[in-house]
Formats: structure tokens, sequence, C-alpha cells
């Protein structure tokens, strides 16, 4: 007969189950968990990069005889032909990459939810309009949209380029926002016929608001992974993230050139970028179980069916 | 005695879980003959649909049929039965309609290509000799225009026909039985009338045996010569259905028999049966109709009552057979004392 | 059914013009002159000249409409760096990059569904549970990664296959018919195999999950209980419901599907669509990067339009009443 619990075990597993984040972690699957370490993992090293790299950033060890050194015990990602450490390199690459990432889905995130929020309460030919726009944004695939942009305000400082990638990758976003509210809106309107009267439209906003985060939190796990990439394919082409700064991608774009003999150029930051993008899919796809089971790549319904969840 | 054409000896089929195991199917033994029509009655949540998945083993993963149960059909036991062999069956000696005949067709196929599938399969016909056999099916249920009707899909037919084209489908290998799950639920009145007509029709024709599910005592009445009442997983009466109209033994069946609206009877109200089924993760320990019972006494609460005989095929799962006295010592049902009557 | 064809037509010219409207607005407010960045040796009173010619001192408005007007036309803007109108330049590249992309989309989906399918039916199975993995762990790798993993290894490593370009660059003209069929056949296999991958990894899981929903329907019990064996309560019954919404993200895709062939050509120096965007960059083609956006919005509302038609037809209960 199993003792009764103290009344602080009570309080703590109220506590431990009223966080979502808590309560979900226990119900994660083991590869999720990993994933979730690793990613955080990720983001602790590459804000902690200048503490822990073992070189400092850009700098040439030694030009004449370090340059182009394979993986050894002092350089254990090798050196490239400016004698730089590869491995310091990463973990600050690192640094760009994850946070022009980030930024560009908050971005994403923000706008997505706001243009779905609106159209769904605006209602009407306000919501008919902005949707169509928003089927000719979703028409023009992303990559071309943005070497359109990016070659045409050639060169395109760092903010510039996280605001693009950001804007040019809410459209998925605010369709699933749309459609959340649409079908919290007509549950919300049936309460609010029946109790005091009409609720504003602030109020409306305000109770919209946290049901209609769950797909963005879903959609922004998977759109990071995609954006990481999509900015590591833009550099590789010439025009994403430029000197000084250095990105995974930049990185990966140099290594590619002269793969053939420096392969450790191109393998960590490629290897890098792979880890990263298959640990937020995996997060993304756990979340999307977890959060809610409703929420198939489906839950975009328009008369079309199915949608894709993420971004791209 | 002649032997039957299906006879389940103690069926028992659970559900696991996290939450525990669900004894859906809790030892139910009954039979039928050829030719004869057996009702099944109980609320939801009885255990009567998971019967009937269970003769044609369609119970899947987290269910199992418990390893002593027999279903003995045409002399096999189907529990033990290889899957091949039991493919042999469904579809082709034993039949199933089901309750939803908009859900239960496929909405991509033709109805004629779903009634011929089976003859394709289970007689290797050649696709024309199956379209045919499948137009003759359509007729046979009474779908005018068969032959145009066969080349249309399920949602451009009407709900009656729809349930027209699942017997049919069900007929076209003249099983020795058809389950009817809830056969006629879906439909409206009218419609169920002519459905109930149709399968009495062609069990006359085929003598086909038929096992009808439903929780409605009123199809029974006009369609079975033998009715088996299920409560709590487990069969609680069973009787020929002019004796259990006429006298019903258990509580629950006269519970279920006054909840029936009837012609000619004025009544201020329908009687409800307080209360609501147990759970079957967690069935009582004595009489499973213990607390909503109005004669439950303490023997009712501890001991489990068998099936006692009380009468001429009438059997009854209550100890009302052993101490009738108690009849006389109606009370509140103990739900609607506790309170949580609905 | 003509309804449905008729209201998605008209959806797709809106969502045409809107394309356009923004290609306008890349156009005009993107900094600088356009006709000075193609030869800073061209004098300004010859781009004086052209500016009038082209039409770029008349009012915003004016522009906008002569502008929607020329696309509509087809004429996309004149190329300086290929000397011919934009609409010439893409019109050679454009059919190759769709005979990649759609021999790429089709043997994807075979791909998809078949494995979809076998994960479905051997769901439990550590096979089934190996190929969920690996199609996670292919689905999130870059493209242009991959590509250059291709290229490496089968190009460089095992050098089985060519490096790159639609056919040799030498040879081809010389070899016979079937010579020249096998070449084209070699230089397609990597970048089709490379796109095959990335692109049946993310349909199989799309598959899968609409399989699962499928699957406890009531039609798929029906199927099982007159006597069909799995493979065709899978395979036939479950599967052609579960089709539809597949064609639906044929459609979705198209977008990223015309992403990706940019570095995938690229990487394999396939002279298509993709590959003239990447020049067109280091020229300063802008114009033809302009175009570019339009072309491929268009292709992908034809793609969807199709995708919605083809849609219809499967789906018996759109196209019969």
């Amino acid at each position: 007969m199993p003792t009764s619990p103290t009344r602080w075990q009570i309080r703590a597993s109220v506590f431990a189950e009223s966080v979502p984040g808590v309560a979900m972690f226990r119900r994660s699957s083991r590869s999720t968990r990993v994933a979730f370490a690793i990613l955080i993992g990720f983001y602790v090293v590459a804000f902690l990069a200048p503490l822990i790299a073992p070189y400092g950033v850009g700098e040439q060890v030694n030009i004449v005889t370090m340059k182009n050194r394979p993986p050894s015990a002092a350089h254990w990602f090798g050196t490239d032909n400016y004698s730089r450490d590869i491995l310091t390199r990463v973990l600050y690459g690192g640094r760009v990459s994850l946070s022009i990432a980030t930024l560009a889905m908050l971005v994403a995130a923000f706008v997505g939810t706001f243009y779905g929020l609106v159209a769904a309460v605006a209602g009407g030919w306000i919501d008919t309009l902005m949707m169509r726009v928003l089927d000719a944004f979703l028409a023009i695939p992303r990559v071309l949209l943005l070497i359109a942009i990016l070659a045409l305000w050639n060169p395109v400082p760092l903010w510039g380029l996280v605001m693009l990638l950001g804007l040019t990758g809410w459209f998925e976003v605010s369709r699933l926002v749309r459609a959340e509210a649409l079908s919290v809106r007509e549950r919300e309107f049936v309460t609010a016929a029946r109790s005091l009267g009409a609720s504003r439209r602030r109020i409306m906003f305000w109770h919209l608001l946290p049901n209609v985060l769950v797909p963005v939190i879903v959609s922004v796990t998977t759109g990071i992974g995609n954006v990481i990439v999509l900015e590591a394919a833009l550099s590789f082409i010439g025009i994403g993230v430029r000197e000084p700064q250095s990105s995974w991608g930049t990185m990966f774009y140099e290594g590619s050139n002269a793969y053939a003999g420096t392969w450790w150029w191109a393998l960590f930051p490629g290897l890098a970028i792979v880890i990263t993008v298959m640990c937020f899919n995996i997060l993304g796809d756990a979340l999307r179980a977890l959060l809610d089971p409703r929420h198939l790549p489906r839950a975009a319904l328009g008369t079309r069916g199915a949608a894709v969840a993420s971004a791209e | 005695m002649a032997e039957s054409l299906l006879s389940l000896e103690n069926l028992r089929t659970y559900f696991y879980s996290d939450v525990g195991v669900a004894r859906a199917v809790d030892g139910v033994s009954f039979h039928i003959d050829a030719g004869e029509t057996v009702g099944i009655v109980g609320e939801s949540g009885c255990g009567k649909s998971v019967t009937a998945l269970s003769i044609l083993r369609l119970i899947a993963p987290p269910g199992r049929i418990e390893p002593d149960s027999r279903i003995v059909f045409e002399g096999r036991d189907l529990v033990t039965l290889r899957e091949n062999e039991m493919r042999r069956i469904r579809g082709n000696r034993i039949a199933m309609i089901f309750q939803e005949p908009m859900t239960a067709l496929n909405p991509v196929f033709t109805v004629g290509d779903q009634i011929a599938e089976v003859a394709r399969v289970h007689e290797r016909a050649a696709k024309k000799a199956a379209w045919s056999r499948a137009v003759e099916m359509l007729e046979l249920v009474g779908i005018p225009a068969p032959a145009e009707r066969a080349r249309e899909y399920p949602h451009q037919l009407s709900g009656g026909m729809r349930q027209r084209v699942v017997i049919a489908m069900a007929l076209v290998m003249k099983p020795a039985l058809v389950i009817a799950d809830e056969p006629t639920t879906a439909l409206d009145v009218t419609i169920q009338a002519q459905i109930l007509d149709l399968l009495k029709d062609l069990q006359q024709r085929f003598g086909t045996s038929i096992l009808l599910i439903t929780h409605d005592m009123g199809v029974v009445a006009e369609t079975a010569s033998r009715v088996i009442v299920m409560y709590g997983g487990e069969i609680v009466e069973e009787a020929p259905v002019s004796r259990i109209f006429a006298q019903p033994h258990h509580p629950y069946t006269a519970g279920l028999l006054g909840a029936m609206p009837r012609v000619g009877e004025t009544r201020e109200r329908l009687q409800t049966i307080p209360g609501t089924v147990p759970p079957p993760t967690n069935w009582p320990k004595g009489c499973r109709f213990h607390d909503r019972c109005q004669f439950a006494w303490e023997r009712t609460l501890h001991e489990h009552p068998p099936l006692y005989d009380i009468g001429p095929g009438h059997r009854s799962r209550c100890h009302l057979a052993v101490e009738p006295e108690r009849r006389q010592q109606p009370h509140e049902p103990l739900v609607v004392q506790q309170g949580a009557a609905s | 059914m003509r309804r449905f064809v008729a209201v998605r037509l008209g959806h797709a010219i809106v969502v045409l013009f809107i394309v356009a409207t923004i290609a306008f607005f890349l156009t005009h407010l993107a900094p600088g002159d356009p006709f000075a960045l193609g030869n800073p040796s061209i004098s300004p009173a010859i781009r004086d000249v052209w500016r009038k010619q082209f039409g770029y001192d008349r009012p915003l408005a004016e522009q906008y409409v002569r502008y929607i007007g020329s696309v509509a036309q087809g004429k996309l803007g004149y190329s300086h760096y290929a000397h011919a109108p934009v609409a010439e330049a893409l019109g050679r590249y454009v059919p190759r990059t769709l005979l990649l992309m759609g021999v790429s989309l089709a043997l994807s989906f075979l791909v998809a569904v078949k494995l979809g399918v076998y994960e479905v039916r051997h769901a439990r199975t550590r096979r089934a549970r190996a190929t969920n993995a690996a199609s996670l762990l292919v689905y999130s790798l870059p493209d242009f990664w991959l590509a250059l993993m291709m290229l490496l290894i089968f190009a460089d490593w095992l050098p089985v296959l060519p490096a790159g370009g639609m056919i040799d660059p030498v040879m081809h003209d010389y070899m016979s018919l079937a010579g020249r069929a096998w070449d084209r056949l070699k230089h397609m296999i990597l970048p089709v195999t490379t796109l095959v991958l990335l692109l049946s990894a993310f349909l199989v899981r799309f598959q899968r999950a609409a399989l699962l929903e499928v699957l406890p329907s009531d039609y798929v019990r029906s199927a099982r209980a007159k006597g069909l064996d799995e493979r065709t309560v899978v395979g036939r019954h479950a599967l052609r419901n579960a089709l539809l919404p597949m064609i639906t993200l044929a459609g979705l895709i198209f977008p990223a599907l015309l992403g990706g062939a940019v570095f995938v050509e690229k990487v394999f120096s396939w002279p298509g669509m993709g590959l003239a965007v990447v020049n067109a960059i280091n020229t300063r083609d802008y114009p033809l990067v302009v175009a570019t956006v339009v072309v491929g919005g268009a292709m992908v509302v034809l793609g969807n339009f199709l995708a919605d038609v083809a849609y219809a037809l499967a789906d018996p209960r759109i196209r019969v009443r």
C-alpha cells in the first residue's frame, strides 16, 4: 500500500503538471529528448564561443607551417588555408547561423501570427483579399524571391538578411494561425453569446492568441531548421552571409570549392548543419504530436485539403 | 440434438491499455442454429458489438480474444483458426453488416465494384461475371435500375439504398450467418421497417441465420425468434422473444422494456434506468447491475450471479431466481441514493 | 466539376496577377539604375535613351499598367547579358528544369507510395522503423549538401557518372542515337537521384500519416470483414483514399521543388532555370533574375491548378455530381 504523498509532493506534482514543458518532457520519446539536449547544447556552446573556443576568432596560427592541416590533437577540426582553427570557426559560425535562423523565425512568427489573426478576425472580403495575396506569396518559390531581393539590393547587411529570411517565412504560419483562430472563434462566439453580452474585439484577440500559439510553436521549430539550411544555401551561392562574418554556410561554401584535398573544411560545418536540422525536425515532430495530436499536417484546411506544416 | 451453426463458449475479449484491462466481453456463451434469427440487446458499452467483431476475429491490438475462448462455427473453432483460413470465412460463410452505411462503403469505388469484389475474392470470378453478380444482388435487395446504380458511387445514393448495398455486399456469397450490427440505427424509422423486412425476406430465401445486434427492443420484437440481453460484458438474460416481452426476469431487461414507448399506453414519462454502465476496466464484484437495481441486497453486492435456468429456453443472471421474495421489496437504486443518478 | 475548374482557374489568374505586381515592385524599388549595372562603360546619354525607350521615365502607375500588359503577353524584359529578350533566354532553360523536376516528382511519388504502404503494413517491425528513421535523416539533409555528396562519391571517388552538365560537351554529337540517349540518361542520374531522395523522404512521411488517418475508417473494417487480405485492404482500399491528400501535396511542394532545383542545378551544372539564375546574379542580369520570380510563380500556380484538377478527377465525390 503506497504511503499518501506529503503536501509538498502534491504541490510539486501539480506544478509539474501545469508547466507544459515539464509534462511534455516526461511524455516524449528518447530520441526527442536527445534531440532537445543536443540543440540546447549547441545554443549554449555557440553562446559561450568566445569563452570556450581554443583559439581566437580569425586567429591565424602560423600561415606558413599550419595552413591546411588535417584534424590533429591541437586542431580537432584541422585548419584552413589561412591557418585558422576550424573548430573555432565552427563555434563562431554557429553563433551566426543559429542567431540568424532564430531571429528570422521570431520575425516570421510575429508577422505570421499578426497577419493570420487579422485575416481571421476581419473576415469577409478583407480576409479573402489577404488570403489571395498570401497565395501569391506562397506561389513564388522562397529561394527565387530571396535571390531576387538579395541580388538587387546587393550588398545586404546582416540584419537585412535576417529580416528577409523572416519576411519570406511567415506565410505558412499565418495560414495555420488563421485556421486555428477561425475554429476557436466558432467556439468563443457560442459562449460569448450565452454570457454577458458582446465580447470586445480586444478580448477576442487575447482569447485567440494563446490557442493560436500552438501551431506557431511547431511551425517555428521546424522553421528554424529550414532557415539554417536556407541561409547556408544562399551563402553557398554567394549572396547570403558575407565577409567578414562567417556562418556555417559560408564555411561550407569555401570548403566545397576545395573539397578534393581538404575534406575537413566542408565536413565539419556541413555536419553541424545536418545535425542541427535533424534535431529541429525531430523536435518539431514531437512537439506537433505532444501539443495536440489533432494538429496533423492537415491542420490548415482550405477547400484544397492538405497544407504543408513546415515552412517549405 | 442437431448441432448448432455457431456456438460461443466462454468468449472473453479484453483490451489492454495503460489505465488497465477493459474486459469488454467477459464470459459469453450462446449458440445460433441454422435459419434462426437471434437478437442481442443492450446499452452501448455492454459488449455486444465487441462480441460480433470477435466472432469474425476483427479485434485488433490492444484488444485480443483470451485464450480459453471458443467460437465453434460449422464444426471448427474460429479462435484458433489460421488467419488465411479465417479470411476464407469472412464475407463468405459469415458476413457482417455495419451500422453506418455511409462510412461502411468506400467512397472512391463504385457500389457495383465493392459488391463484385466479394465474388472476385471468394469465387475467383472473372470481372464480368462478378459484375453481373453484383447487379443481380442489387436487384435482389430491391434497388431499382440496378445496372445503372451499380456504376454509381456511395455518395450518390440515399441512406436506405446504401444500407441495401451493404446488405447485398454481405449476401453475395450466400453466407450461413449474417451478423447485423445496429443495421437500422442510422436510418429513418420508415426506412428501418423496409430494411428489417428485407432482412427477413432474404433470410427466408437463403436460409441464412441472422445475429442481430441492437439497443432497440422494438427491432428485436420484429425480427428475432430468440433474444439475448447483455450487460457489463455478460449475458444477463436469454429467452425466446415471446417470453422476454411477456415475462422479463432480469430487472435490467424489465428496465429496457420499460424504457420503450408503446402505442396504447399512457404514461407521463418514459421510464429510464438510473445511473450508467460501470467502466469495463472495473466491473463490480457482485452483480454488475447491482447499483442500478431496485431489488439489490447484500447477496447481489458480494456474489456474482451465474446464469440460472428459469424456464424453457429461458436463463437469467439474477439472484431473484433463487430469492424471488426480494421482488416484493423494491427500493431506490443505490445510484439514486448516492446522488449519482443522471 | 466544371464549376470547380472555373473557380480554380479564376483563383489562379488572380494569384498570377499579384505575383506580377510583386515582381514589378521588386524592379522599381531596387536601388540604382537598371541600366547602370550591366556595363559601366555605357555612357549616361545612351542610358537616358534606353530609359525613355523602356518607359522608365513615365509615371509609376503607367509603368505598372504597361508592365502587367507585357507580362500577360509573355514579354518579360530584356536581358543585357544574353543580348536577348528574357523570355527567349529563359525559354531555353525552363524546359530543362521541368524535365528534371517532372521526372524527379514522378519517381518520388512512386517510391513514397510504395514505401509508405510498406511502413504502414509492417508497422512495428524493425525494418519499418529503420526506414522511418532513415527518411527523417534524409529529409533533414540540405539539398546542396546532398548534391555535393553525391557528386563527390559518384563522380570523384568512384568515377562512374559524369560530373555535371546535361550532355557530354565533346562527344555527344558524334554518338549514335542510342549513344546519345544513354548520354542524356547518364547525366540525369545524379541530379534526379538527389532530388528523388530528398523528395521521397519528405513525401513518405505524409503518405504514412495519410494512410494512418484512413486506416481506422469504417470502410477499411468493411473490407476486412469481406475477407480481403491485408495487402488489398491497405494497398487498395486505404491507399486509394490516402492518395487524395497526396495529390494536393504534390501541388503544394512545387515552390520548394523549384527552389531546390536552383542548388541542385548549380552543383551539377544542369543548364536549367536555376543555373541561369545563379549565373545571372554574378553577371548582374537583373531583368532575368526578376523574371524568374514571375516564371517561378507562374509554374507554381500552373502546377497547383493541375493538381487541383487532378484531385477533382480522382475524388468521385467531386467529379460526379
